[in-house]
């Protein structure tokens, strides 16, 4: 730890000395009274300044939590020599906020004394946070020096997103070859009954329907609509977000990102991440427990960081959208390179649909007449983006903090429903 | 030398400069500004001494100054502070009591050694100089050593 030399130092040596020579040269033995007592706390200050000696170690009850929880820190602090005091400042970033008891704080350790100080944090925000720096200044007796340092007991902690409501989800109009819970538009094995047709040599003597077969006089054979999986890509655009006070869009977006990724998995359905922003990063679609975690703590380190450079679908490497995979994407649609990516994948032929993260809470009011009408022309450009959106047949659903999310997929599912009635 | 009169306003002229002073440091928290006040009242009771004999109060305004100072520096560590954990200000407010009454008594000692006749001269002079070097070497040897 380093050593500072407190401003009290100086100021006693000065009056000490300032006494004694004032005494000197008027001849006053009062003037020493005066000085003695300075000069005698200078000489013990010094004499009796240790560097502090001390153990601290510092735990989280859990390394993973989720939005809301709330984790504990154990700060356990042992004195191999006496601190007259010590103050000990644990910095959080914004995210987690201190619920039960302080920091920075202050105490005294006697000499072999042990104390440990709990801390109760919040995770308001998800995120990857390391916590654990530890900043310390001990103070002596007399305070005449200051001890400060910085440990490094650092412990990483994962808040996840909180899952937000969802039961249904939106099927992608085609399905793939492994089995999961997606019933199939094709015909095959299953369990969901589909048509019947004519016995082949090959099929299975379970599968003829007795009925149609003697009412027809020849074999007939049930058909069934397979079990498939799908694929599903989440796509995260990440290029802007709207921010008010500690609630941003990218929060929003992300929490639905996780929910989402997290429900298809749980169907057996392969999905995928595409975060797409100033920085790019995905996962190759892929199911299980473990892409849950692979995608939730990629989520974890998504932020906007700012860039000029156009980027637009040719930089998403091609097995990260594979063919017939449906395209969830989460979006403010506040970056021209977002809405028009989004426009080019539908335009390549993918099954898209798009979750609009609404910016408009995250607004102030207008005030004036010419910001009220500014506002109203911003507001009726986002509905002709929409409207743009929806004329290549991609459902764009609007969807803000406390409304459920399976109210906004619905909406989806009600589209494509309308779309193909409208198709027939 | 000064009229009594005189005297007694370049007292209280001192004395009200050191309330204004140590009044704007802890105002502004300046600890720049905290020992002025103090050697500005050393000068007033230097000025009050003037003409006098030895002052038997002396350690008792020795013990003021310590606990002056003391509750001056005090008060602008407090601010901004880090939340106590335990009762470190009752600790602390005890502590300066006694360094007051510790400076009282150390006080007395000094004036009592120095009521002792060792008669005067250029030499007792000197040795009183090379004492108070040496005091100060002392304190700047432990500086070093610490």
């Amino acid at each position: 730890m380093k050593r500072t030399a407190a401003p009290k130092l100086g100021a006693y040596a000065g009056l000490a000395a300032l006494a004694l020579l004032a005494a000197l040269v008027l001849g006053r033995p009062e003037l020493v009274v005066l000085a003695a007592p300075f000069a005698l706390l200078l000489f013990v200050g010094l004499a009796s300044s240790r560097q502090p000696d001390f153990l601290v170690a510092l735990t989280l009850d859990r390394d993973r939590a989720v939005e809301g929880d709330e984790v504990t820190v154990t700060i356990d602090l042992e004195a191999r020599t006496p601190i007259e005091r010590l103050e000990l400042h644990v910095p959080l970033r914004d995210g987690l906020e201190i619920v039960e008891g302080a920091s920075p704080l202050t105490l005294h350790l006697g000499y072999g004394e042990e104390r440990t100080i709990v801390l109760k944090l919040r995770c308001a925000r998800w995120g990857a946070y390391v916590v654990g720096e530890l900043f310390l200044r001990a103070h002596d007796r007399i305070d005449l020096f200051a001890y400060e340092g910085t440990l490094d007991r650092r412990t990483p902690l994962k808040v996840y997103p909180r899952a937000e409501q969802l039961r249904s989800l939106v099927f992608p109009l085609e399905t793939q070859v492994f089995t999961g819970n997606q019933v199939s538009r094709a015909k095959g094995e299953g369990i969901e009954f589909a048509d019947i047709r004519v016995y082949e040599p090959g099929d299975a003597l379970r599968r003829i329907n007795w009925r149609a077969s003697a009412r027809r006089g020849e074999l007939w054979v049930n058909e069934s609509h397979p079990e498939r999986n799908t694929d599903v890509i989440v796509f995260l655009d990440t290029f802007v977000e709207a921010r008010q006070e500690q609630e941003s869009t990218l929060d929003l977006a992300v929490r639905a990102a996780a929910t989402i990724a997290d429900r298809y998995l749980e169907r057996k359905d392969r999905v995928g991440l595409v975060s797409f922003g100033g920085y790019l990063n995905w996962l190759l679609p892929s199911s299980g427990l473990v892409q849950l975690y692979r995608i939730v703590d990629s989520l974890l380190d998504t932020e906007i960081i700012l860039s000029y450079a156009w980027k637009d679908v040719d930089v998403i490497p091609p097995r990260t959208l594979p063919p017939k995979a449906l395209i969830l994407a989460v979006s403010p649609l506040l970056d021209e390179r977002a809405v028009t990516t989004l426009l080019d994948l539908r335009g390549r032929g993918f099954d898209l649909a798009v979750i609009e993260v609404s910016p408009i809470p995250f607004t102030s009011p207008a005030e004036g007449e010419r910001e009220e009408l500014a506002w109203r022309l911003w507001r009726l450009k986002r509905e002709a983006l929409r409207g743009r959106y929806e004329r290549v047949g991609v459902p764009v659903v609007e969807w803000r903090e406390g409304v459920p999310l399976e109210g906004a997929l619905a909406e989806v599912g009600a589209f494509r429903r309308q779309a193909r009635l409208a198709r027939a | 030398m000064l009229q009594a009169d005189e005297q007694e306003w370049l007292v209280l002229g001192l004395a009200g400069a050191a309330t204004v002073v140590l009044a704007l440091a802890l105002l502004v928290g300046s600890t720049t500004l905290l020992p002025w006040p103090l050697v500005l009242l050393g000068a007033a009771y230097g000025v009050d001494l003037a003409g006098g004999g030895v002052d038997q109060w002396a350690p008792v305004y020795a013990g003021g100054f310590v606990a002056i100072a003391e509750l001056a520096y005090w008060s602008l560590e407090l601010r901004g502070r880090a939340e106590d954990v335990e009762r470190l200000t009752e600790r602390r407010a005890g502590l300066i009591v006694a360094l007051a009454i510790g400076a009282v008594a150390l006080g007395g000692i000094v004036l009592a050694a120095t009521s002792l006749r060792l008669g005067s001269g250029v030499l007792l002079d000197g040795a009183g100089v090379l004492a108070a070097i040496g005091a100060l070497f002392v304190v700047a040897l432990a500086a070093r050593r610490a």
